[in-house]
């Protein structure tokens, strides 16, 4: 019985130390968020370099899964709603399903698989290198310059390319209706709009940011964990790809009140 | 100003980090040494301008030229857009001296430089050193000053005494 007291409070210790951690670290990316430091020439070329790899070069795979996914579902789900005589209900469907829920998270999860390993094995190797020490040694700030421009291009991408997904798929939707159903693509745009309000927006922005915030801050934080050997780097890798996972269930819950 | 400091009874890491402090606000001492090396995933163009348009704000464009100049001085002009991983030992602290000597720094340390020499190379290192035109302090074993005796000008210190003079205790 006392063993599993004393394991039940070390995991709970150990888990708000690093929780208490990982909010100083983000206090830490924010205050240089807050004081544009993003404008400096050095860390702007950086973001934009970031953006390209996060954003840019995942537009094809975005736009597939796009598609695959507006003729698998939304055209099912429409279609479903046609032999029911729910068509009114279209919109409010689509927008619940593609806008505040699926496009967010499938955007977050191909971010995760494909930028969050990338900037996790990147950020360890730069520490386990001393190349972090180098760039500190030599006055420059490594929450400025290493990690505020992968944030901050996490969250523009994550939103962006969710923007992306939403329009594909609703658009590859409506042609796979349109074969079948007289309804015009500025007609179901109208009942999409009508059906969007205020909420849907807030919880689209969100979702989409907090989830690129969660899932390169979490890598980045567990990638600074390294210490000396190489055995070190699975280690991080395994420990912030976990924690990427919590942290995209902890914003899907979240996002439900908003 | 070019100075030979002995670092037999002091910790490199120690030292190291007291110039890291002393850059806490502004870049004025550039530390050249084998274990602080250039950003992997940046070229050689990047690693050099880093320093200038991080600290100075100035955009790479208004400093492609003078890296250019500098590097065909040293006959390197066609590595411009490599990485760390494709330069030799030597090159890679010409890199670490074109940031310093383009941003403009106070002193460079240099820290047990022939370590950056490789086999061989040795005398083309203190050529290098003997025309450096910058201030510079090199750190290294007090056993391989005969090797740093050549360079004109160069002047044996205390460490205690630069510690205290130059980084002020």
């Amino acid at each position: 019985m006392v063993r599993i007291i004393y394991h039940l409070g070390k995991f709970f210790v150990d888990g708000f130390s690093v929780l208490k951690d990982y909010l100083l670290f983000c206090n830490k990316v924010l205050s240089r968020f807050l004081t544009f430091k993003i404008l400096n020439p050095a860390i702007f070329m950086v973001t934009l370099r970031q953006i390209y790899f996060t954003g840019v070069q995942i537009i094809r795979v975005i736009v597939i899964i796009a598609i695959i996914f507006g003729l698998g579902l939304v055209g099912t789900l429409g279609k479903f709603l046609m032999n029911i005589g729910a068509y009114q209900r279209i919109g409010t469907i689509f927008v619940i399903v593609v806008i505040r829920e699926v496009a967010p998270f499938l955007t977050a999860l191909l971010l995760s698989l494909r930028s969050a390993t990338a900037v996790g094995a990147e950020i360890s190797m730069m520490k386990l290198g001393s190349e972090i020490r180098s760039i500190k040694i030599h006055g420059i700030d490594e929450y400025s310059y290493l990690f505020l421009p992968r944030i901050f291009a996490g969250m523009v991408c994550s939103f962006s390319l969710a923007v992306i997904f939403s329009a594909v798929s609703i658009t590859i939707g409506y042609f796979l209706l349109s074969f079948q159903l007289n309804i015009t693509f500025d007609y179901m745009v109208l009942l999409i709009f009508d059906a969007l309000n205020i909420n849907d927006i807030f919880c689209f922005i969100y979702k989409t940011t907090l989830f690129g915030f969660t899932l390169m801050t979490l890598p980045i934080f567990t990638s600074m964990g390294v210490g000396k050997a190489t055995t070190d780097v699975p280690i991080a890798l395994l420990k912030g790809m976990m924690r990427v996972f919590y942290g995209l269930i902890f914003v899907e819950i979240t996002g439900f009140f908003v | 100003m070019k100075r030979f400091i002995g670092i037999d009874n002091y910790n490199i890491d120690d030292l190291i980090d007291k110039l890291g402090d002393l850059n806490l606000y502004e870049l004025k001492y550039y530390v050249i040494y084998r274990y602080l090396p250039l950003v992997g995933n940046l070229s050689v163009l990047e690693n050099i301008a880093l320093p200038t348009s991080y600290f100075k704000r100035i955009g790479i464009k208004n400093i492609i030229h003078s890296v250019e100049r500098e590097l065909r001085l040293f006959g390197i002009e066609d590595k411009i857009h490599y990485r760390r991983d494709q330069l030799s030992e030597f090159e890679i602290l010409l890199v670490k001296y074109l940031s310093a000597k383009i941003f403009g720094v106070k002193e460079i340390v240099f820290i047990r430089p022939l370590d950056h020499s490789g086999v061989g190379m040795t005398n083309h290192l203190i050529e290098f050193l003997k025309n450096c035109d910058e201030n510079y302090t090199i750190l290294d074993y007090n056993e391989t000053y005969d090797d740093y005796k050549q360079i004109d000008g160069i002047r044996k210190m205390e460490m205690n005494e630069w510690l205290i003079q130059d980084l002020k205790g």
